[in-house]
């Protein structure tokens, strides 16, 4: 038994001295302390249900009360000649069986077990995410320039290749010929590359 | 026989014509309707015609009860709507609520002690009917209300949430919240009264 239902059971009308919430609460002090601050009004309500549990007795209850109130005082239904029951109230009847219908209806909708159709369509929807997560790392990976960087961490896309490197490339390459950069520029390249290794 | 039947079997044979079968239902669920609407009224006549008003509302709208949903709810929410009706009329007019039957009328009478009982017991017993009574009418309607319906209407919780068109959790809510404010209520009683010893 959880909180929960030990809830349940503190507040229900006759079940609240069951040996299942006893345990419980011998188990649990937070219940405990619960029942122990509603036990004034618990006990009033319990009081009066198990007293009451006759008919006969309930209405001696009531008439004992109804004896000090004056029924002519408060209008508040039809007075003679009027029907009883009105269309309203028939109407109101009506509505409600309308609103419980709708609500059952949608309580069992979300109470039914997964079907294996919408299982099946989860299965599909996250293949084709899965393939198209695949397709654009393989295009991402053709957009790499064929020439990398040799004795760098891969650059990310956008930032200045390391400059001090083109520049020993060049000096191994004689054919090729690198523009002059600014000092600026090398800086640049050099925090760039930098941040990046340290990072990873 | 008619005890052996369920609440939708009978609403079943009632639609088909079988008119009386549904004095069971009336039977079956009459005495948790008048200690709902006199724990709110206090008065029988107004908690008799309530719940007759009820009865009848449920069996003129019979075509429109669905199994799909309990007997028990539809016309627990028939009869709050009604008392919720009632109750507006009401406060347009000045709301009494009695404190004790033994106040200083001399049209007191005091009711013949039924057999188990003692005069003294019977005292305590509509005293703390009373209390009780004003007690709740000083809440929230709807705590009150949810009260009601778990104590005097024997309602589950979920039984409450749809009579009361509100979430499980907001009629659990609900009946904590207003049994803590009753609890403190009668606490303060106790105190002031022990005060006054």
């Amino acid at each position: 038994m959880n909180c929960d239902e030990a809830f349940e059971l503190i507040t229900h009308p006759t079940d609240h001295q069951c040996e299942e919430l006893q345990w419980h609460l011998q188990m649990c002090p937070r219940c405990r302390q619960m029942q122990e601050t509603l036990a004034p009004a618990l006990s009033s309500f319990q009081q009066i249900l198990d007293e009451s549990s006759e008919t006969d007795e309930l209405t001696d209850l009531y008439s004992e009360m109804q004896q000090t109130a004056d029924h002519n005082a408060l209008p508040a239904f039809p007075a003679a000649g009027k029907p009883f029951l009105s269309a309203e109230t028939v109407r109101m009847a009506e509505q409600a069986a309308t609103r419980l219908t709708a609500e059952t209806g949608v309580n069992r909708k979300a109470d039914r077990p997964v079907s294996l159709k919408s299982n099946h369509k989860r299965l599909v929807n996250a293949a084709l995410i899965l393939m198209a997560g695949i397709l654009m790392g393989w295009g991402i990976s053709l957009d790499v320039p064929e020439k990398s960087i040799t004795g760098a961490a891969g650059v990310p896309q956008g930032k200045q290749s390391c400059l001090w490197i083109a520049r020993r490339d060049e000096s191994a390459s004689p054919s090729t010929r690198m523009e002059k950069s600014s000092v600026n520029s090398v800086v640049l390249s050099c925090v760039a590359c930098h941040l990046q290794s340290t990072a990873e | 026989m008619n005890q052996n039947l369920n609440d939708a079997e009978i609403m079943k044979r009632v639609c088909a014509g079988d008119f009386l079968l549904f004095d069971a239902l009336v039977m079956r669920y009459r005495e948790r309707l008048l200690k709902f609407a006199w724990s709110k009224y206090g008065r029988q006549v107004a908690a008799e015609d309530l719940v007759q008003e009820a009865f009848l509302a449920a069996f003129a709208a019979r075509n429109s009860y669905n199994p799909s949903f309990a007997f028990s709810t539809w016309l627990w929410t028939i009869f709050l709507n009604l008392c919720r009706r009632h109750f507006k009329q009401q406060i347009r007019q000045p709301r009494e609520v009695v404190r004790s039957s033994f106040s200083t009328s001399e049209e007191t009478v005091i009711p013949e002690p039924s057999s188990s009982e003692t005069p003294l017991q019977a005292v305590l017993k509509t005293e703390q009917f009373e209390l009780l009574t004003m007690y709740l009418a000083e809440l929230p309607e709807v705590q009150a209300d949810s009260l009601r319906l778990r104590f005097f209407g024997g309602m589950k919780f979920t039984e409450i949430a749809l009579t009361m068109d509100c979430s499980l959790s907001a009629a659990k809510i609900r009946v904590k919240n207003g049994l803590l404010q009753l609890a403190h209520r009668f606490s303060e009683d106790t105190a002031s009264e022990g005060d006054v010893s």
